[in-house]
């Protein structure tokens, strides 16, 4: 009896203090990650006065807001006091009123709650779109930019710093702010700022690194439209907080290279030398093709940091850089050499179909050095430079083909000459028969 | 009851012949200007001949245009040499007019009685570049796109009829099917007639001409002065044969319009110092975009540089050397800009 008496209080115990720590840690979390509670929405009223007053005032700061409106997203869904609140159908000074919820000029907290009126509220957004995601205010208190305001930091962006305000417009409009290219600059107002980021350890050049990797050459000069931004990687609002880290985010779309990585030796070493997978090698911001700083066969590329000469598996990371570098090179040339006669206008379909199959082995190539197997390596880069080859000696003949075609017409030529030279002849004649040219 | 009124000659064409082969033709000047302006005729017969064969093939479309150009090249017998030639024969005409204009200010040729003729051949010079650059935009390559664009921007930008021309330059906001049927319309059509109205009309005019001195010596058409425009005509033809062997025209691939960006896309050789000068000038001059400044300076040197003779009736050498520094200006604008 004594013994379940016990038990029973244990239980009882061991139940209060899981429910105590349950309790806390909940707690605990909800303060480290103040979850939104957004405010009631802020209606327009169906008749708006705003304009009966702001249209005819001299002060661009208080009639221009109204003209960027018109042109907006929200021009046809909400008006003045959708946002500012306040009384919009009170054509008096009494419209400003603080009792009504009017704010003249939201800080980053209230913008970020009245955006969430209507963004967080799926039945009232579906209204206009039903597409539109409305998990987004709760992703930004999740995320480093909702904390820094939810803690007051005045300095931390709320939505109108990236989406604009009164002028705001759809991601997918190419002028938006938040366009695909015009993320970066968006994000780099104050990233790339260093009075801005000064007091935090973040660096200022991400966006200069950006703009010129392979990323950012892929959006902005070929308008690739799966190429990362800022947010393809970071998330827009704090999508991929918990998405494992820089590698997670390349593994999303790089899947291959990265089950290629797993196999490889430099999994478990990198695992034990605490090495992030993808950056340690290509680096983060400032991301290359992998055939200029990675792989030179003179140099080894960024193989040579850990692999020099003298160092262990020398002779392993030197042999499939080069491979891959020798296949590489074979495939520029034949590429350079179809592009030439491209150029010239000569047409040779059988040759895109050589290049497409180098370039398709090509990324089989990359993928394959990933998993440090020089037979593996090796056979991927015969793949591309087999194809690459006889594109190079279809490309020669199709020139020289072409080359003797044209010196055929030259056969003209001393026709032409013989033809001046007796309208000479002829002339000379004429005009000493007449005495002189006169 | 005949008419004596009319001619009852029952061989007109042989009458006409004999007509012309009864003109004379002033030595010197005259007789330089009988050879640049044959090499004219005989380069704009060229394009005429080459540019026909070549619309054969021609898809006025944003999708086949290129695919069209390329196919003439590959696919058609000798369809190579033809656009060859009618690439090399654009750029000589440009040549072969400025040289004519060059002499014709160096040798104040363009004096009355030659006023006229003078208004005709810039006519003609103004009317080529516009047929080299309308041709050049065709194969719609990123460079056409980029041309369309930069063109139809400096068209709107001419004064009061600026916008309507654009608006009939693209058919729309951005160049597309529209622009380039309109292009080919303008290079194949209305600029070939007018191109021949002005080549007409220099033509009547110099037969029409006296010597300007009655102690001048002249030379008769046929056979002197006619058998040295063979010459030159036939020289014509080895150079550009010779070219064509030897310099391929360039066709870079289609353009996609969503993609062209102008960055490494230069202007074509004569249209380079109208790029220097927008390049070199600042965003805005005296409050008005600088675009717009230069090219209404362009459409009114352009016009003074057409009608000066016109007004100094007496051929001034003050004048002269005006022109001449305005050509020297931009001969070595066009250098500087091919040599950066």
């Amino acid at each position: 009896m004594r013994c379940s008496a016990d038990l029973a209080a244990f239980r009882l115990s061991a139940t209060a203090l899981l429910l105590a720590l349950g309790l806390g840690g909940a707690t605990a979390y909800a303060q480290a990650h103040p979850v939104a509670q957004p405010a009631a929405p802020l209606r327009t009223p169906a008749v708006e006065t705003c304009v009966n007053c702001h249209a005819v005032q001299q002060d661009a700061r208080l009639h221009d807001p109204m003209e960027r409106l018109r042109g907006s997203v929200h021009a046809h869904a909400i008006g003045c006091s959708g946002c500012h609140g306040g009384r919009g159908n009170e054509p008096t000074a009494q419209a400003h009123d603080p009792e009504a919820g009017f704010v003249p000029r939201p800080d980053a907290a209230t913008i970020a709650n009245r955006c969430g009126s209507c963004h967080a509220d799926a039945r009232f957004i579906r209204r206009f779109r039903e597409d539109l995601p409305t998990d987004q205010l709760a992703l930004y208190y999740s995320d480093a930019h909702g904390r820094a305001v939810a803690e007051g930091n005045a300095s931390a962006p709320s939505c109108l710093d990236c989406h604009g305000s009164h002028d705001i417009q759809s991601p997918s409009d190419p002028s938006s702010r938040v366009a695909r290219r015009h993320v970066h600059e968006t994000c780099g107002r104050c990233h790339a700022d260093p009075a801005h980021m000064a007091g935090t350890r973040l660096p200022t050049n991400q966006m200069e690194l950006w703009t010129h990797s392979v990323h950012g050459v892929a959006v902005l000069e070929h308008g690739n439209p799966r190429a990362p931004t800022c947010a393809g990687c970071h998330g827009a609002h704090g999508e991929y907080r918990d998405a494992g880290g820089p590698e997670g985010r390349c593994r999303q779309c790089h899947t291959d290279e990265a089950a290629a990585f797993d196999r490889s030796p430099h999994a478990a070493a990198y695992r034990r030398l605490g090495f992030s997978g993808c950056v340690a090698c290509h680096g983060s911001h400032d991301i290359q093709r992998a055939n200029g700083a990675l792989g030179t066969v003179g140099g080894m590329g960024v193989c040579r940091r850990c692999h020099g000469e003298g160092r262990s598996s020398y002779d392993l990371a030197r042999g499939i850089a080069g491979d891959a570098e020798d296949a590489r090179q074979s495939l520029a040339a034949a590429r350079s050499e179809v592009q030439a006669l491209e150029r010239d206008g000569l047409r040779v379909p059988a040759l895109n179909g050589m290049l497409e199959e180098a370039e398709q082995a090509d990324v089989q190539l990359r993928v394959a050095v990933h998993a440090l197997d020089a037979t593996v390596t090796r056979a991927a880069a015969a793949a591309v430079r087999e194809p690459a080859q006889r594109a190079r000696t279809l490309a020669r003949s199709t020139r020289d083909r072409d080359r003797r075609s044209r010196h055929m017409w030259l056969l003209a030529v001393p026709v032409l000459g013989l033809f001046i030279a007796l309208a000479a002849l002829k002339l000379r004649a004429v005009e000493r028969a007449k005495g002189g040219p006169g | 009851m005949e008419d004596p009124s009319v001619d009852s000659d029952p061989k007109p064409l042989r009458s006409l012949l004999h007509r012309l082969g009864a003109l004379n033709v002033p030595r010197g000047d005259g007789l330089a200007f009988v050879v640049l302006f044959s090499v004219v005729v005989f380069l704009v017969a060229v394009e005429a001949t080459t540019g026909v064969l070549l619309a054969l093939y021609y898809r006025p479309s944003v999708a086949d245009a290129n695919a069209s150009v390329r196919f003439v090249v590959t696919d058609v017998e000798y369809g190579a040499l033809v656009r060859a030639v009618h690439h090399w024969a654009a750029h000589g005409l440009l040549v072969a007019c400025g040289a004519t204009l060059a002499w014709a200010v160096l040798r104040r040729a363009y004096r009355a009685p030659n006023a006229f003729a003078w208004v005709c051949g810039v006519g003609v010079a103004f009317l080529a570049m516009l047929e080299t650059a309308t041709g050049a935009m065709l194969p719609w390559t990123r460079q056409s796109v980029i041309e369309a664009e930069i063109s139809s921007t400096l068209a709107g930008q001419v004064p009061v009829v600026g916008p309507l021309l654009r608006g009939l330059m693209l058919g729309g906001s951005e160049p597309g099917d529209l622009a380039l049927a309109r292009i080919l319309g303008v290079h194949a059509g209305a600029l070939p007639m007018a191109l021949t109205f002005a080549v007409l009309l220099l033509a009547l005019h110099a037969a029409g001409c006296t010597p300007r001195k009655a102690s001048e010596q002249t030379i008769p058409l046929a056979p002197n002065a006619a058998l040295r425009a063979s010459i030159a005509a036939a020289a014509t033809v080895i150079v550009l044969l010779l070219l064509s062997s030897f310099r391929t025209p360039p066709l870079a691939a289609s353009a996609e319009v969503a993609r062209a960006s102008a960055s490494g896309i230069k202007p074509s050789w004569f249209l380079a110092f109208m790029h220097q000068m927008l390049e070199a000038a600042p965003a805005r001059m005296i409050g008005i975009p600088s675009a717009s400044v230069i090219t209404t300076a362009l459409v009114l040197g352009f016009g003074a540089f057409a009608l000066f003779p016109l007004v100094d009736r007496r051929g001034s050498r003050a004048m002269q050397a005006v022109v001449l520094v305005a050509l020297a200006a931009i001969v070595g604008g066009t250098i500087r800009a091919l040599l950066s």
